[in-house]
């Protein structure tokens, strides 16, 4: 049993698997708090109304944010070719981002330093894009993963990315940025109606519902897409070598507009996980009506996983398609690290992981209850 | 030295000019690697150049040094292999320099250490002058933080893999335009943010400690008992 699961092409698939539980466990996490801080303008008016949105967040978002750490650490040390290629390929895309994510701790920790309204407001539009750019950014990145991206590898295996910023920035990977704002923000509206009070709450509870439907909607627009093939298809063509060495040029991979949906008519029980995808959102947007925010918060955290893990199944075995040479395409099988690294790193994971989510659960666990206007003014200086 | 150099205190450690004669070895059995490597590409079941590739494949990365002058390694001149096997050795001056400096800067601070912890154990008030080195001690463990990055980081040039992977090989393909954005963007943001910080800070400073306040606090309202009731 143990052996099995030490054999190459076994650590490669459950890296696969870790790959989208992070994936999942980022945009889960700290996915809501970037949802209220994109929603931050529309459910708080006054002051005191967003400082009670700003903490219903305010002891959690930092640990939210490691998810994405861990996510880029976890691409570098298991998919080191993944890596190399799309932090330099979509270098200043990612530094926009980074921008982006820089303005949003400080916004977190300077705003309430000094109670000038204007420095305020200043440090609230931060928060605002801080939050909304890479909800929208991170689709972006995801629709140019199912289009593929124009890159080659030379023969030393260097990889060389043919793209620009702009090529980045098309309508169809635009779309799946939306997808992404909408579900991210239908998550942020979940998590201020279960954790806020009073006005705030109902703010969330009315935009929640509306966004819920469009996130569905959009997804399954997105659906439409890969069936239309407008949305890329690779099919590997050459036979898969699970246990073969990590070098992306010796295998053979087509483009092929059906490819996407290929996994799901093999194994048509597949087909559960994008239908969870346009459901949860779906039963998020009862709950919103319903005011079960207990469940609501669930179905969302469900609809971003389903939404989330559709991708990574409809691609399965390829991580990141090349759209200039689709042979030089990188797959499971051929951009992971060493045995070695990734049979270390599993042990590490799962002894720290369990620990990591025990603690996490706890924290939230001692932060259970409403945050409100009232509690926010006796907090003082205390909370943000 | 011997403990840095070769982590043993017996083994001796070897001169310049002597490991640049072992680069140049490595540097042509790397070659024979090279070559080897190169047939394997063209057919993978060479099992011939599979053997000698095997024998030869630690010293690859000496071969790979060749790239800074010509495409391919195995066309390169006595010269060229020459110059390979010099460039295996990192800008001395700022080594030797550098490392003692940051040493320096370590004793300097053990020695801060030292007299204030004897000054701690006396009762009277430490000196005046103590305080005035401690302040401007504070930059000293940051400058010795970054000294020893730059003699960790040029003394292992030219590898960014020590002996596998040369650093000119190692980096991305962005160029100079993409690299001055973002150093620009970066050093704009942090600038504007530590200017930012820096006020705050100054601010924080002039409301002064909480402790301060309540000494303040308690020294009025003393003041205010002792007075004659009238």
């Amino acid at each position: 049993m143990i052996e099995f699961l030490f054999d190459y092409e076994t650590l490669r698939v459950i890296w696969w698997i870790l790959l989208g539980v992070l994936l999942i466990g980022f945009a889960a996490t700290d996915g809501f708090d970037m949802g209220v801080g994109a929603l931050l303008p529309f459910v708080a008016k006054t002051d005191a109304q967003r400082r009670v949105a700003i903490n219903t967040i305010g002891p959690v978002w930092e640990g939210n944010q490691v998810w994405f750490i861990l996510g880029g650490g976890a691409i570098f040390a298991a998919w080191p070719a993944l890596y190399a290629l799309s932090f330099s390929g979509f270098y200043l895309a990612m530094f926009l981002v980074l921008l982006a994510l820089i303005m949003r701790p400080v916004a977190f920790k300077y705003r309430s330093k000094r109670p000038d309204p204007a420095w305020r407001t200043g440090w609230d539009r931060a928060l605002f894009v801080g939050s909304a750019v890479p909800a929208l950014i991170f689709g972006v990145a995801v629709g140019n993963t199912l289009q593929g991206v124009p890159f080659h590898f030379t023969p030393d295996l260097r990889p060389v990315y043919e793209g620009s910023l702009f090529g980045l920035l098309n309508p169809l990977a635009l779309y799946c940025g939306l997808v992404s704002l909408a579900m991210l923000v239908t998550h942020g509206a979940a998590w201020l109606t279960f954790k806020a009070e009073g006005t705030v709450a109902d703010r969330a509870r009315a935009i929640g519902a509306r966004c819920a439907l469009i996130t569905a909607a959009l997804f399954a627009g997105g659906g439409v897409l890969v069936w239309l093939g407008l949305l890329g298809g690779y099919r590997v063509t050459s036979p898969i070598v699970w246990d073969g060495p990590s070098n992306p040029l010796v295998k053979t991979v087509t483009v092929d507009a059906t490819a996407w949906l290929a996994n799901f008519h093999a194994h048509p029980l597949l087909w559960i996980v994008p239908a969870l995808g346009i459901a949860a959102p779906l039963l998020a947007a009862l709950g919103f009506r319903a005011g079960l925010e207990g469940w609501t918060f669930l179905a969302s955290k469900l609809g971003v996983a389903m939404i989330i893990a559709t991708v990574g199944l409809a691609m399965f075995p390829i991580l990141l398609p090349s759209s200039s040479n689709p042979s030089h395409s990188l797959a499971v099988f051929d951009a992971s690290s060493s045995r070695a690294t990734l049979r270390n790193m599993l042990i590490a994971t799962a002894i720290f992981m369990p620990m990591i989510l025990a603690y996490t659960g706890w924290v939230y666990r001692v932060l259970w209850g409403k945050v409100g206007e009232k509690s926010v003014e006796k907090a003082g200086s205390s909370a943000y | 030295m011997g403990l840095i150099g070769t982590r043993s205190v017996d083994r001796p450690i070897a001169g310049i000019d002597e490991l640049v004669a072992r680069a140049q070895a490595r540097i042509r059995n790397g070659v024979v690697a090279y070559d080897a490597l190169d047939k394997i590409k063209a057919d993978r079941n060479d099992t011939a150049a599979r053997a000698v590739f095997d024998a030869s494949s630690k010293d690859l990365g000496y071969a790979l040094l060749l790239k800074r002058y010509l495409a391919d390694p195995r066309q390169a001149s006595e010269q060229q292999i020459k110059g390979a096997a010099w460039s295996t050795v990192p800008y001395v001056p700022l080594l030797f320099f550098g490392f003692r400096l940051m040493v320096a800067c370590g004793f300097v601070l053990a020695a801060i250490f030292a007299v204030s912890l004897w000054h701690t154990t006396r009762e009277t008030e430490a000196p005046h002058w103590l305080f005035r080195v401690a302040l401007v001690a504070m930059p000293l463990p940051w400058i010795a933080i970054e000294i020893g990055w730059f003699v960790a980081e040029v003394g292992r040039q030219p590898w960014i893999i020590d002996g596998v992977l040369p650093t000119f090989l190692a980096t991305s393909e962005l160029g100079v335009i993409d690299l001055l954005l973002t150093i620009a963007g970066f050093t704009l943001v942090y600038g504007v943010l530590a200017v930012i910080e820096v006020r705050l800070m100054l601010a924080a400073i002039r409301k002064g400690p909480e402790v301060a306040k309540v000494i303040d606090d308690l020294r009025a309202n003393a003041e205010l008992a002792m007075q004659p009731a009238e």
